[in-house]
């Protein structure tokens, strides 16, 4: 006999589901795009898919083991656990994120994250999540209801199946979403960082990452650290007689290979995605991305340390420096040469400096070794979208000028009466901070001087909010006719 | 410009632009920005503006009455809130509301031009009301708040870039020195009668002893 009867069980799978329906209806009514539309829909499919199972396997329960109590008693209980089990997972990992974007529910840079999504892929419903970590994120759910409903799906009878199948199928496959610092949500100057994680998820789906993982690792850096964990020696006991032990006297050396093994690899990994998405973020939007990266470190009160999940800050900006060189802006005639220029004789010694150890030593010069090649080939792969400093040359001064006179940079020539072309995302983002960088002292003396310098910068940030919003509706616009 | 244009133009301070001159300006030192379809936009002597994305809306479960002089920032986010509606999504408008709406379009008057944003009329016709505070000084720059409100009996559904608006340009009779800015509005803004200085004043006459008395 259970602790618990079956029907308190049964009860509760009801309950839940109600509370979470009620729950979803709520979010529903305050959500204003489209991808949180496609989640909702998506949690609602589960919700009527487990209700579904909760009904039919009690049914089949009960006239299955009519005879027999005890089994049916057992199979009701891990029919409802299961049942529980889902929405309980519902409720802490899928309406968590649901809440999270309650807190903010109007982003001007929506339309343009989801139109790049679009771009890549039609099944892509990309949206932007808040948060209260001081962090910047990517989730990527690609078919999180068929995941979800899978392993249901031999309880279910045929027209429960063949309903949730053509439900899902009406709905995008991938939901896309962006973590972004809610403190951050009203600085378009910071949030360029989105950039990063927009990347990520090229890299995913493109595969970018498996094609360009180093085929083997940095071996004298490998060897070097098996032999020095083989001699580590172990704590002694206190106040023991022992002589002292090794790590290798416990384990075998074979066994310490291959547990560092997979370590160092799963760092090559997760370093060779973060260097693929900075890559794949600094051509995509050029410098602004430099820039805000540097400001979110400072804001992070970052440490130039390696970490298992990022390679150190001091590498990360000395290969996105690299990029801009090769992108032409050390060598181009642009506002912000010389800074850039300035800030890689400041990195490359920072680099020099920074300490790797352990696991981190054997991914650093894993990846030292395999840079070159790697930023190769996902050069080749963004040269379509490229933001080269000629491209800047051509389109970011205009934006500054509008910017420097308290005037939204919407269109490339706004005295042009027709076939006026709005300003690219990339022109916007570097306009703002070229003149942030530059020639703030322009935009700053147009104010009263009462207003303080913070309000001034906030109005930056509204004015290039604005120009994303309507460039974006422009060419949405564009594409009616 | 020749000094034969600046001669016609101090000639005719006062009067409304025409389409040509609104087209002259325009190129010149007028910004109004994004037009989308200009040859639809710009009229006779008019430009039609359209409706932006944000809007200031009324909580009115929790306002009782408006006492203007109480109107600061924190009071007033008390009883508004702001609301975003992308472009593709509509607006309700219902009977008797008032909500603040902008311009889509980022506008900066040089110093010698004021306007006035007036209803179109065919959206006056089904009871909307565009604006009320309608005059636009010379040298603003940002998007216009609009007042909106419906007059009618029915609900309205307003659409972010629809041509809800017109604005009508004017000379002003001489240069007017413009004022530094405070703020350059990119929305719809909240009121700011709170930080008129007649408060003061008009506060003390209400505890003066009256003359009679």
């Amino acid at each position: 006999m259970s602790l618990l009867s079956t029907t308190a069980f049964s009860s509760a799978v009801e309950q839940k589901l109600h509370t979470l329906r009620l729950l979803l209806e709520s979010y529903e009514r305050e959500s204003v795009d489209s991808g949180w539309d496609e989640f909702i829909q998506g949690l609602t499919i589960i919700l009527d898919t487990i209700e579904a199972f909760s009904r039919q396997t009690r049914d089949r329960c009960e006239k299955q083991y009519a005879d027999d109590a005890s089994a049916k008693e057992q199979n009701l209980i891990l029919y409802g656990k299961t049942s529980i089990q889902l929405l309980n997972n519902l409720h802490t990992h899928y309406f968590a994120l649901l809440d999270k974007r309650a807190q903010e529910p109007e982003h001007f840079l929506l339309p343009t994250i989801q139109y790049v999504a679009s771009q890549m892929d039609d099944s892509v419903r990309a949206t932007l999540l808040p948060d209260f970590e001081y962090n910047y994120g990517y989730v990527g759910l690609e078919g999180f209801v068929t995941k979800i409903l899978a392993p249901l799906e031999q309880e279910l009878d045929k027209t429960t199946n063949d309903s949730w199948h053509e439900r899902v199928a009406k709905i995008s496959r991938w939901t896309v979403l962006r973590q972004y610092p809610m403190m951050e949500r009203k600085s378009v100057l910071c949030l360029c960082v989105l950039a990063h994680e927009i990347a990520h998820f090229v890299d995913h789906h493109e595969n970018l990452y498996v094609n360009h993982l180093p085929s083997k690792l940095d071996e004298k850096s490998f060897n070097d650290l098996v032999k020095q964990l083989c001699e580590m020696s172990l704590p002694a006991a206190v106040g023991g007689s022992n002589p002292q032990l090794t790590l290798e006297s416990v384990f075998t050396q074979e066994r310490i290979r291959t547990d560092t093994l997979t370590e160092c690899l799963k760092r090559v990994e997760n370093w060779t995605r973060e260097i693929i998405a900075d890559i794949l973020a600094v051509h995509a939007i050029g410098p602004a991305y430099y820039f805000s990266l540097c400001e979110f470190f400072a804001r992070a009160a970052a440490e130039n340390r390696p970490a298992a999940s990022h390679p150190a800050m001091a590498f990360r900006m000395n290969l996105i420096l690299d990029e801009l060189a090769y992108l032409g802006y050390f060598s181009a005639e642009t506002a912000i040469s010389s800074l850039l220029r300035d800030a890689k004789t400041l990195v490359s010694a920072e680099e020099s400096k920074t300490e790797h150890s352990g696991p981190d030593m054997v991914a650093y010069q894993t990846l030292k070794s395999a840079l070159s090649a790697m930023q190769g080939g996902i050069r080749i792969f963004c040269d379509k979208f490229s933001y080269k400093a000629t491209k800047y040359q051509r389109e970011v001064s205009g934006a500054v000028v509008a910017l420097s006179l308290g005037v939204v940079p919407i269109e490339e020539h706004p005295r042009q009466l027709s076939g006026g072309k709005p300003n690219t995302v990339p022109a916007v983002l570097n306009g703002g901070w070229e003149l942030y960088k530059t020639r703030y002292s322009d935009f700053a003396g147009l104010f009263d001087p009462q207003v303080s310098e913070l309000a001034k910068l906030d109005d930056l940030n509204q004015l290039l909010f604005k120009a994303i919003e309507s460039t974006e509706a422009v060419r949405r616009w564009d594409r009616t006719r | 410009m020749g000094q034969d244009k600046i001669a016609e133009e101090a000639a005719t301070r006062g009067a409304v632009l025409t389409k040509q001159e609104i087209r002259e300006r325009l190129l010149r030192d007028l910004v109004i920005s994004p037009l989308l379809e200009p040859d639809l936009q710009i009229k006779d002597a008019s430009v039609d503006i359209r409706l932006g994305t944000s809007f200031i809306v009324n909580k009115r479960p929790q306002l009782s009455y408006i006492d203007p002089k109480d109107l600061d920032a924190s009071r007033i986010r008390e009883f508004q809130q702001t609301q975003f509606v992308p472009f593709g999504e509509r607006f309700f408008l219902h009977p008797g509301h008032l909500v603040l709406g902008s311009t889509f379009e980022f506008m900066a008057l040089p110093k010698d031009l004021s306007g006035f944003v007036l209803s179109r009329s065919c959206y006056g016709r089904i009871g909307l009301l565009v604006a009320t505070a309608t005059f636009v000084h010379p040298g603003w720059q940002g998007c216009l708040t609009l007042e909106l409100e419906n007059l009618g009996e029915v609900p309205i559904a307003l659409r972010p870039g629809s041509r809800v608006g017109q604005l009508v340009l004017m000379r002003a009779t001489t240069m007017t020195e413009v004022p530094l800015l405070k703020v350059i509005p990119v929305g719809p803004a909240y009121s700011t009668l709170a930080a008129d200085p007649d408060w003061t004043r008009l506060t003390a006459l209400s505890k003066a002893p009256t003359a009679n008395k």
